[in-house]
């Protein structure tokens, strides 16, 4: 039987193996399995290594991730988490609330955060676990989304579509400073053993931007961003990208997460031995749906985007929520392995 | 004079080009003509902006032209009130603001422009409230309503928290509404949070809360 990474490279370069690499996005559940909280979870990277061992030992998925949220890319900016018992932490304030500010915006580098630190750590130790046999992924957001963290998000989206003198005067300065850090921060995980990491852009997917706006600002930095990461990246719509599929191929990412609305046969179509798609549960409903539910979701996204390779069952951006229970996550799995199966594949 | 229907088409086309200064223009010329101010609320401005809230729900529109566009829209109903004689809010107090956590609030001000037109008094407690804010705020100012806007999963939490307060406190009476893009993903959290309406936009949010309030 191929290893998980034997499973993701054959599907990366759009060839079928024994059947689809299944990726359920866990990033809180660790927590649960060491029977800790998520705030002393996420700031500890031995029990962030622990947390994807024992939940990769338990449901038999295809990946782990280093990485507790990539929220936490803001606390290099000076800003602050507010931590919750069953969720995602959540910033506690902006960065800079006027525009001039991000003259002066001082950011961190990321190995002087002791959080930040410790992810590092968490990938260190992953790669000592599983480098060579299972793919390990790192995260962080993508530059034409960081601002909307640090600035927030109305007044990232007044800049862009609403001052057109202050966006001439700011917006290259918002962008470099932004793409400087997603860089290093990325490359720094990939030196700590990540295989591949995740950037996330919900800034820039079809959920927000016109395909003019997309071509015009976001692709041209992702494509810089990607460039000078040293290593393989997926890109992350954390919204819908299908309207830009034929588009997503010059980014240089080897795979894209997709979203619940976009349609993962036509994107298939356009993506066919270009660029891997991944998803596309709905991670929110996967709160009440029933097992038997999950399995006909899980089979409809198998029939529609598994032939050929080029596909990894996941949810959808961002993560599987902290409540959605551990049968349900089990029903994800199993689905994806029944029918995830490749014809010839030896069962 | 021109017919309010042929104006709201050109209004529309206004709002869908992003063309900011065609709609002030429009509006701006039909005040200096003399065009009741409330027919051009009522007739041209709101009608588009169904149309748009239609748009948005089907996903045929993206946030970007949503926020261009609500953006004008607001400009012109302000410029329009200016020559409307002011009127009391009768209709009763609303509270609204986005869960403990949550700082993502794009669509509460135009929920609470349209609830401001439809004669409804509004208190934006604005990001990130606590559950008790919210409650104190709707008990002092007699509110018949909480609205609130969420979009993160486990900060919406902080609803059913209002919902206990309220219970607790014996003022079950007063309605809890909630919007924003959690419960457009998920319709049926609405009920496992204990609310009484969800409203997938700024305009259904007036509607449900007509018809929670027996208001018409």
């Amino acid at each position: 039987m191929p290893t998980p990474l034997e499973r993701l490279m054959t599907t990366l370069s759009h060839q079928e193996g024994d059947r689809i690499p299944i990726f359920p996005v866990m990033l809180q559940h660790g927590a649960k399995e060491l029977g800790v909280s998520l705030e002393e979870y996420f700031t500890n990277g031995e029990m962030l290594a622990e947390g994807q061992t024992r939940l990769i030992e338990k449901y038999e998925h295809d990946a782990v991730i280093g990485v507790p949220h990539v929220v936490e890319d803001l606390l290099a900016f000076g800003q602050k988490l507010v931590y919750f018992p069953n969720g995602a932490p959540v910033l506690g304030g902006m960065a800079i609330s006027r525009y001039h500010q991000i003259d002066s915006l001082e950011v961190k580098d990321p190995t002087e955060v002791p959080e930040l630190r410790e992810t590092l750590r968490a990938i260190e130790l992953l790669a000592k676990r599983f480098k060579g046999t299972v793919p390990i992924f790192g995260a962080g957001i993508a530059p034409f989304s960081l601002p909307s963290m640090f600035i927030g998000t109305e007044k990232w989206l007044q800049l862009l579509f609403d001052e057109p003198d202050l966006r001439e005067q700011y917006i290259t300065r918002f962008l470099e400073l932004s793409m400087d850090f997603c860089v290093n921060w990325m490359n720094l995980q990939i030196e700590a053993g990540a295989d591949a990491v995740v950037i996330a852009d919900g800034m820039a997917s079809a959920t927000i931007l016109l395909r003019e706006q997309f071509q015009a600002w976001a692709m041209p930095l992702i494509k810089i961003t990607i460039s000078r990461i040293n290593g393989p990246v997926v890109y992350e719509g954390v919204g819908s990208l299908g309207q830009f599929a034929d588009l997503l191929p010059e980014l240089g990412a080897v795979a894209v997460i997709l979203d619940r609305h976009d349609d993962m046969a036509q994107c298939k179509r356009a993506l066919q031995g270009k660029v891997t798609v991944v998803g596309n549960i709905n991670n929110i409903a996967l709160i009440d749906w029933t097992p038997e539910r999950i399995e006909q979701e899980v089979k409809a996204v198998c029939d529609a985007a598994k032939h050929g390779g080029g596909f990894v069952l996941a949810n959808q951006g961002p993560e599987i929520p902290y409540d959605v229970p551990d049968e349900n996550i089990r029903a994800f799995v199993e689905a994806g392995k029944k029918w995830g199966r490749h014809n010839g594949a030896v069962v | 004079m021109v017919q309010a229907n042929e104006l709201g088409e050109r209004f529309l086309q206004h709002l869908e080009k992003l063309d900011r200064n065609a709609a002030d223009e429009m509006i701006s010329a039909c005040l200096r003509e003399g065009y009741d101010p409330e027919v051009l609320l009522k007739d041209v401005i709101i009608p588009s902006i169904d149309v748009i809230a239609n748009k948005q729900q089907n996903r045929e529109v993206v946030v970007a032209q949503i926020y261009v566009m609500a953006k004008i829209a607001e400009n012109e109903i302000n410029k329009v009130l200016i020559e409307m004689p002011i009127k009391p809010r009768t209709k009763g107090t609303i509270i609204l603001g986005t869960p403990m956590g949550d700082y993502h609030g794009l669509g509460k001000k135009l929920v609470a422009t349209f609830l401001r037109l439809a004669d409804y008094e509004v208190m934006d407690l604005g990001l990130s409230v606590n559950h008790f804010d919210f409650v104190n705020m709707a008990i002092a100012f007699n509110a018949q309503v909480i609205c609130v806007s969420a979009l993160l999963l486990h900060t919406a939490l902080g609803i059913t928290q209002i919902r206990k307060e309220l219970d607790a406190r014996g003022y079950d009476h007063i309605k809890l509404v909630v919007g924003g893009a959690l419960f457009n993903f998920n319709p049926a959290l609405k009920d496992k949070y204990g609310a009484d309406a969800m409203a997938p936009n700024a305009l259904d949010a007036v509607r449900v809360i007509k018809e929670l309030t027996g208001g018409d």
